[in-house]
């Protein structure tokens, strides 16, 4: 048997109980065993829509269309606008607080229990699942505060993130001297810096990854978007560049969830559909990632 | 932050251009036909000037003030908010330079000022023409820019004002151009990023 079919049925079997039809593949938690599905969903930018109505209800409906494919994790973060409040609406009209695992951020030199606690108002949650140290800003004053909060029951698991390849020696220091739930970095066909440190780090330290621009905000699909997907991208059913991407990405044994952000129902159709069919094995991502660098 | 070096001018771009667009929509609609009153003040702006008079030199500064104001308050306190961080510091800016140009009116011009340059009403015109770039550039109507309502008519409007005072002291009209110029600087760089 081919490893790339030892694969898909690895990937099926994660896939849970509730059916590999329905249910996205999912990966675990290190530091809990708790499993999340692969793709998640990123709101900087595409949810920072302000107030008006029609912008707000298309988000919900992308919410709506990500849970209905089984999707769980949704990040943002004070700085994404106001991409908290429209997700607090998303959730409330489509009821899906119990659904969703929240992942959010602080940001901030001063006060992070005000901040985090403003936030939580905004999400309309009773509390954070994940709570991570945004860009590392005052990450010395912030982490024992997200510590201490953890330790009361008031979140879930505690992370860190950066993005752009930014501060990625301080970053590591961090993940080896800190008690960390969860990471996230820039990780994508094109990124591919944190394969030499952070996500072998990761993986042995069992700390989960979550991963930003997997599609460089739309930049690396406008790149790929100039050729025709090669013909071998049905072998990992690809029907589309972003899937090819996403493939990309959530395949790395370290990764445990992708983050991309869509303000469209067809494309969280799309983005979720990654976390149903075969991933890549080592030798795959390898030609993927060669066929990207010549593009 | 020792890292803000590594930030591109798109790193800063927070929402996506329907977005903008679409919130200049809503401020504008919300605000009909407050625009039509704002053109006719863009248009008494040139006829203040030319008749070189004091009082009505300083009937444009305060005209200027009031446009500012009204930005300020209206578009980056009340809208712009909504999806830019950085929308405080742009209402700020704009309060500065209504108070400004409201304390400069009362200033003593010199008795005998140079005419006005060309450039200045060129300005002026600018300001007066500048919602047409809307339709020029594939925009609907509604999400033209009008001065007094939108930073960069009103900002070009205040630099041809500037130029064509007659005998306010040189300081004076460099102090009030300096906050237009950098609203347009950024202006310039949102509209390039947007247009990306």
């Amino acid at each position: 048997m081919k490893r790339r079919t030892l694969l898909q049925w690895a990937s099926l079997a994660a896939a849970g109980e509730a059916g590999a039809q329905a249910a996205p593949l999912t990966r675990a938690i290190p530091s809990t065993g708790e499993r999340i599905p692969l793709v998640g969903l990123g709101t900087w930018i595409t949810f920072n829509v302000g107030s008006d109505p029609p912008a707000r209800a298309q988000c919900a409906e992308v919410m709506r269309a990500f849970f209905d494919a089984g999707g769980r994790l949704v990040d943002s973060s004070p700085m994404y606008g106001s991409s908290q409040d429209v997700i607090g609406d998303g959730l409330r009209t489509l009821r899906a607080q119990q659904r969703v695992f929240s992942a959010d951020k602080v940001w901030t030199g001063g006060d992070g229990a005000a901040q985090l606690e403003q936030s939580r108002r905004r999400w309309q949650v009773p509390r954070f699942d994940l709570m991570q140290v945004h860009n590392l800003l005052a990450w010395e004053r912030q982490l024992p505060l997200l510590q201490a909060m953890k330790d009361r029951g008031q979140l879930r698991y505690v992370g860190i993130t950066t993005s752009e390849g930014r501060r990625h020696r301080e970053f590591e220091e961090i993940m080896r001297t800190q008690r960390l739930d969860f990471v996230q970095f820039t990780y994508n066909l094109l990124d591919r810096e944190a394969e030499q440190r952070l996500l072998p780090l990761a993986a042995d330290r069992g700390i989960a990854v979550l991963v930003n621009r997997t599609f460089q905000e739309g930049e690396l699909l406008r790149k790929l978007e100039r050729r025709k997907l090669p013909p071998w991208a049905a072998e990992i059913e690809c029907t589309s560049w972003a899937q090819f991407a996403l493939k990309f990405a959530v395949s790395h044994p370290a990764v445990t969830c992708a983050i991309p952000a869509t303000r469209r129902v067809d494309h969280v159709r799309e983005n979720l559909a990654v976390a149903r069919g075969p991933l890549p094995d080592e030798p795959m991502r390898r030609r993927m990632a060669a066929y990207v660098s010549g593009a | 932050m020792t890292e803000w070096w590594s930030y591109g001018l798109a790193d800063f771009l927070m929402f996506s251009p329907p977005v903008y667009w679409r919130l200049v929509q809503r401020y504008n609609e919300a605000w009909w036909p407050g625009q039509l009153l704002a053109t006719g003040a863009a248009l008494a702006l040139p006829l203040l000037l030319r008749t070189g008079r004091v009082a009505a030199q300083r009937l444009a500064l305060l005209l200027l003030a009031a446009a500012w104001a009204w930005v300020g308050w209206a578009f980056h306190w009340q809208r712009y908010t909504e999806i830019f961080l950085g929308a405080p510091w742009l209402a700020a800016l704009a309060v500065v330079e209504a108070v400004l140009l409201a304390g400069m009116a009362f200033l003593q011009p010199a008795p005998a000022g140079h005419a006005a340059h060309g450039i200045a009403w060129g300005l002026l015109a600018a300001a007066l023409l500048y919602p047409l770039l809307a339709p020029l550039t594939g925009h609907a109507w509604s999400e033209a820019e009008v001065f007094g309502f939108m930073t960069d008519p009103t900002a070009l409007g205040t630099l041809g004002a500037v130029a064509a005072l007659r005998g306010w002291p040189a300081w004076s009209r460099v102090t009030l151009a300096a906050l237009p110029m950098l609203s347009l600087l950024l202006g310039l760089a949102t509209r390039w990023l947007i247009a990306r």
